[in-house]
């Protein structure tokens, strides 16, 4: 079950995005918790975690925008829609990584449209961390935190963030590219596979990473690779 | 077998001086020694160092030019196998890098020995008279040095082969390959003459001065049919943003003009909503306000074409009851020219719009576009309704319409936007809605 969260002060307007939320859910098997705030101030003050959250812009004291920048502080992850009366205001979303955002009043199709976009992305739940075990010991490493993969012979070296020397166990990073497959990975090289999540720069064939490290594309995997990449930035994550 | 060790290295040398710009690959100078064996064993088993050192060769049979022939298309061969070798690219670039290089130590073969014969004639020097001797090796050397210095300087330096795969570059190489194969037939042609002896100096020095303008002429061709395409390519781009221009005038002036007239409308509402002093009624002002909110177009991405593009897009959806929703950070898309962004955006919102328009229920005509930056990447993401089926070929839709040669070309100009800026387009459908995902690297610093 999914958690929503619609903060909007119009209790109209939130009792039709709740039902379009129950209708959605009969339409595709899922089933969605709602929770309704009527201010920002609501959501500033609770403790509660949600898996999605409908933002109206045209909040009474903080507006929807510095709501959202306010959310932003703290939880950088979870998905984002504004549902305002005015689309010039939600052009700005970008700075607070809205998912998208939905015209008042919204009809059914505008919602399944944004909906299907959000569960993509909801569906996608990270595993968290991987487990790795060698000669050493066991290491748990935090996916996220996982730059890149390489691999020398039947060596793979995990390089981790913050850590100076990677981490190795034997495999194939074949077996590890499978192993990440629900994860925002792609494989740049025969030799190396990729955190997307940590690339800060592409130039050309060269690929700059969040530690630094210089990697290249190999001409045949740089089209696919690349692909992977805008699939996944454009699903919002 | 020196002959042939000079031979090598003349082609190879040639070779590495075009291909300098190329990726390479591991153990670079491992596969250069390899390739020139390997390229040596290739000139050594063909006949061509006996053959330029004029010894006598059967020269009335046909079948020995038809063989000849053959070796020189096998040592060009060889030269694209060693490009491939020693670099990361592709089979055309590769095909370039060979040709060119091969018409460059032609003429600098050429140009080398008969300076060798002028000095020996002019000195009278023995020793220059043996191509072998050391001396004649050095003004050999030399003479090949200078030719490819002024073959790096003028050729090389403009070209950066990596971009080589384009459309319609594959027909001009294969021009070129074919304007190559007909260069080495007249240097056979030349040497065959020569070996009549009886055929004046003059006469022969003219041919070979021919056959160097022609090397030459065939070198700037590869050059101008494979880069400077680009200039008329640009042309193309700017005069179609000149006539962009005028229809954004054009659509200024309609839109002045149609603001004008929704407020002449929305006066008359006003006024007979405050007659009689009746009590307003909720649902007529909201009337009127939802016939004002079309003009709460204006878009502001902190780009100016890309807010220009979405705001002439977002009239037309508004016009058609199409809802066209944006979240775009303009300062993503800081790399691409305007032109570049009015053509993509304009082609990828009109194909949704067109796409859109075919849908039945207009509850479902809906668009909605993400620009936003992450990771290094500019992402792009429009997502909207669509009826019927859409087939895929190569990665871009099928065009559905009657009229094949008008459509069709939005996708490609699209996927070639974004690949000139050394991104991807990808499109795809999920259910009932087709996706476009575009990513472009962002632009440095």
């Amino acid at each position: 079950m999914y958690r929503v969260l619609i903060v909007e002060d119009r209790p109209d307007d939130a009792r039709a995005l709740a039902a379009y939320l129950a209708r959605y859910g009969e339409e595709h098997g899922e089933k969605f918790g709602v929770t309704h705030f009527s201010t920002a101030l609501d959501l500033a003050e609770s403790h509660e975690t949600f898996d999605l959250i409908f933002m109206d812009i045209g909040l009474p004291g903080i507006d929807g925008m510095e709501a959202a920048e306010l959310l932003r502080t703290y939880d950088d992850v979870t998905p984002l829609i504004f549902v305002t009366d005015l689309a010039r205001y939600a052009v700005r979303g970008y700075s607070v990584d809205a998912l998208d955002f939905m015209v008042k009043p919204v009809s059914y199709y505008d919602f399944a449209l944004r909906m299907g976009r959000a569960m993509r992305l909801m569906r996608k739940r990270s595993k968290g961390t991987l487990v790795l075990q060698n000669k050493y010991g066991v290491r748990v490493v935090s996916i996220p935190d996982l730059v890149y993969v390489s691999v020398r012979k039947h060596d793979l070296h995990y390089h981790v963030e913050g850590q100076d020397e990677p981490i190795c166990i034997r495999g194939t990073i074949a077996g590890v590219e499978e192993q990440l497959a629900d994860e925002p990975f792609v494989r740049v090289s025969n030799s190396h596979l990729v955190n997307i999540r940590h690339i800060r720069s592409i130039d050309g064939s060269d690929l700059t990473l969040s530690n630094g490290t210089v990697l290249q594309f190999s001409r045949p995997r740089r089209k696919p690779a690349l692909d992977k990449i805008a699939a996944y930035l454009g699903s919002g994550a | 077998m020196g002959l042939t060790v000079v031979f090598v290295l003349t082609f190879v040398s040639a070779v590495m001086v075009t291909s300098a710009s190329l990726p390479r690959r591991g153990h670079f100078w491992a596969r250069v020694c390899a390739g020139t064996l390997g390229l040596g064993v290739i000139l050594q088993a063909s006949r061509i160092p006996f053959h330029s050192a004029g010894l006598v060769m059967d020269f009335s049979s046909w079948t020995y030019y038809v063989s000849d022939f053959l070796t020189f298309v096998l040592v060009l061969c060889g030269m694209v196998a060693f490009v491939m070798l020693c670099h990361q690219t592709t089979f055309w670039s590769a095909l370039f890098c060979a040709t060119a290089s091969y018409v460059a130590q032609n003429v600098s073969y050429t140009a080398s020995t008969y300076a060798l014969r002028l000095l020996a004639g002019a000195t009278g020097l023995a020793a220059l008279g043996d191509p072998t001797s050391p001396p004649a090796t050095a003004v050999l050397f030399m003479v090949t040095a200078g030719c490819y210095w002024v073959y790096w300087r003028v050729l090389v330096t403009r070209i950066r082969t990596f971009r080589l795969e384009g459309e319609g570059s594959r027909h001009a190489l294969l021009v070129a390959l074919f304007a190559v194969s007909v260069s080495i037939a007249f240097d056979l042609a030349i040497k065959y003459f020569e070996s009549l002896g009886n055929v004046p100096l003059a006469a022969i020095v003219t041919l070979r001065v021919v056959h160097a303008a022609s090397s030459a002429f065939i070198l700037w061709m590869e050059y101008e049919l494979l880069f400077n395409r680009r200039l008329l390519v640009e042309m193309g781009a700017l005069e179609r943003s000149a006539a962009e221009r005028e229809r954004q005038y054009e659509l200024s002036r309609d839109r002045i003009e149609a603001i004008n007239i929704k407020c002449h409308d929305i006066k008359h509402q006003i006024h007979s909503l405050g007659q009689d002093g009746r009590a307003i009624d909720p649902d007529a002002l909201r009337a009127v306000a939802s016939d004002i909110s079309i003009y709460d177009s204006d878009v502001r991405t902190g780009n100016e074409p890309l807010d220009v593009i979405l705001t002439e897009k977002r009239l037309l959806c508004g016009k058609e009851g199409i809802r066209l929703t944006c979240i775009a950070d303009g300062g993503a898309l800081g790399a691409m020219a305007a032109c570049d962004i009015y053509s993509f955006f304009g082609n990828a919102l009109d194909n949704a719009i067109r796409a859109v328009r075919q849908v039945e229920d207009p509850e479902k005509r809906s668009i909605s576009l993400v620009v936003r930056a992450a990771f290094g990447m500019a992402s792009i993401h429009i997502e909207n309704y669509f009826a019927g089926v859409v087939t895929f070929e190569d990665g871009l839709p099928v065009t559905t319409s009657e009229n094949p040669s008008e459509h069709g070309f939005g996708t490609k100009s699209m996927r070639s936007v974004a690949e000139a800026y050394g991104g991807t387009l990808a499109l795809r459908c999920e259910g009932e809605v087709f996706v476009l995902d575009a990513a472009i690297p962002l632009a440095r610093g």
